[in-house]
């Protein structure tokens, strides 16, 4: 498979702390255009693994390959350069707390220069209409609801119009609905942008609404990879054990 | 084994305060290099809304400071000098130590605890709450965006507030020399400008220099440092403060030192 059939390869990604392997060998293709949910129980390394894509933390052993080139190779500078291709959306939505809404969308594109201050500022309000808000602009993120932050978040990460978008838990320490409005939003976003998505998440109703394929992870490791009507019918113990949350919650 | 246990205990204590010490000069030196070579390109921007908040939301605090610390010295010196009947060298007694020791220091101390520790909670929750993070992902680096403009908040406005504190530090004196010692304002400025020498202008706002750099830098090593939710947000303010104070008094001494040793 090549880098524009994957643009994300990771082999053989194991990762210690303090002793503790929490990635013992993960070896995964994300596929372009698809969203590939990990799924997994909390501390099994999902969101490790999503910081290994970004550049964030150095694997022990293995690599991460983003658009054909490996991630420990490039420069600090190269690989600042890679980070642009990406948006991430954070468990917490992490908007800065003292920046307006719109000024967390403008951020990236200010600091990057990548357009002037009224440009930006269009770009930011053409991102929330896409997020379905409007007319919160002017207000900080602590004026806002656990929802609207979210979905501030993903306008922000689409803001820089990234071929690959991250969510680190986007449902998680939401209700039921609005976890569903994000979960359609993220289906929105993947069929109008066209990009290519990680999602990690331990919600099954998500990851069976969202994903073109679904990654189980257990101890470190990747135990199956399914796609949702797959995963529907899998014989998989921990599989049938998420399922069963989704229908006994 | 208590004998085992201790030496654990100061080897763990060594090992740490070594990182710790490494770790701060590290974040300087990257913090310097962007300084000057790097940064956002709205610098000046956070750097001007980082100056507000050291500088002038602290003028009242460092002036109040001062202002009575200058009445103390002068009702102190006054003791003193009464009984040989020197009370005239009071005003340069009080200027030189208020312009080249008290000053500086009481003013960087005043600022470490106001200003450095807010430092290390705001970027410590940053920290806490992903914020940091979501700078490196979006390629920005936190030294450049989140430093470097208190870098320089920090250099411009601490010796800027010394100059301010200790004005009113020398004012406070004049009071009581004038209300208390009857010392005319004429007698008190000629004797203030007779005994202050220009060395001790450039040595006090030297030390606020320095002071401000470890200020920053100390501050924002321990905020990046945070880990463990609201407690370690707490607990390395608390070790940021204790930090730049201790870090404060040693530089100060080094100085004197220095200053005593030059020619």
């Amino acid at each position: 498979m090549t880098a524009a059939e994957a643009p994300i390869r990771i082999r053989g990604l194991e990762k210690s702390f303090s002793g503790r392997a929490v990635l013992k060998g993960v070896d995964l293709d994300v596929h372009k255009g698809e969203t590939l949910v990990i799924l997994g129980r909390s501390g099994c390394g999902k969101s490790v693994l999503l910081r290994h894509v970004l550049g964030l933390l150095e694997p022990d052993a293995g690599e991460v390959q983003v658009f054909g080139e490996r991630l420990a190779d490039l420069s600090r500078v190269r690989r600042k350069e890679m980070r642009l291709k990406f948006g991430t959306v954070f468990q917490n939505a992490a908007l800065f707390d003292s920046l307006s809404t719109a000024e967390n969308i403008e951020f990236g594109l200010l600091e990057h220069r990548m357009m002037n201050a009224r440009e930006a500022r269009v770009r930011a309000k053409e991102c929330l209409a896409l997020v379905g808000l409007e007319d919160v602009e002017e207000r900080l993120p602590s004026d806002l609801s656990g929802g609207m932050r979210k979905r501030v978040a993903l306008a922000r990460a689409i803001a820089m119009r990234p071929e690959v978008i991250l969510y680190d838990e986007p449902t998680t320490g939401l209700d039921p609905m609005t976890s569903d409005q994000i979960n359609d939003l993220m289906v929105k976003l993947k069929n109008s942008l066209g990009v290519t998505a990680i999602a990690v998440t331990h919600d099954m109703h998500s990851a069976l609404k969202i994903a073109s394929r679904i990654v189980l992870m257990d101890e470190g490791r990747v135990r199956c990879i399914e796609t949702p009507e797959g995963a529907r019918r899998s014989a998989d113990p921990l599989l049938r054990q998420f399922l069963a949350n989704i229908i006994n919650p | 084994m208590p004998g085992r246990a201790a030496v654990a205990w100061v080897g763990t204590w060594f090992l740490e305060t070594v990182s710790t010490v490494g770790g701060i000069f590290a974040l300087l030196g990257r913090t310097m290099a962007a300084a000057v070579w790097a940064g956002s390109p709205r610098r000046w921007r956070w750097t001007r809304e980082q100056m507000v908040a050291i500088g002038v939301k602290s003028l009242g605090v460092t002036g109040a400071i001062l202002f009575l610390v200058g009445m103390v010295i002068a009702f102190q010196t006054a003791y003193q000098m009464r009984s040989i009947g020197a009370e005239i060298l009071i005003p340069g007694l009080l200027a030189v130590s208020i312009v080249r020791e008290l000053g500086p220091m009481l003013t960087a101390l005043v600022i470490a605890g106001r200003a450095g520790a807010a430092m290390t909670a705001e970027l410590g929750s940053m920290k806490v709450t992903e914020q940091v993070e979501a700078l490196e992902a979006m390629s920005v680096d936190p030294v450049e965006h989140l430093v470097v403009p208190r870098f320089w908040a920090s250099v411009v406005t601490v010796p800027l507030l010394t100059i301010f504190a200790s004005t009113i530090g020398i004012l406070g004196g004049f009071l009581v020399c004038y209300g208390k010692l009857g010392i005319s304002p004429t007698a008190f400025t000629s004797q203030v400008f007779k005994t202050l020498v220009v060395g001790d202008i450039v040595a006090g706002l030297a030390k606020s220099f320095i002071f401000g750099m470890l200020i920053c830098v100390v501050s924002c090593y321990q905020g990046l440092s945070v880990s463990g939710g609201a407690g370690g947000v707490g607990r390395s303010t608390m070790r940021a403060v204790v930090v730049s104070f201790l870090l404060i008094i040693l530089a100060d001494f080094v100085f004197t030192v220095l200053f005593y040793l030059l020619p």
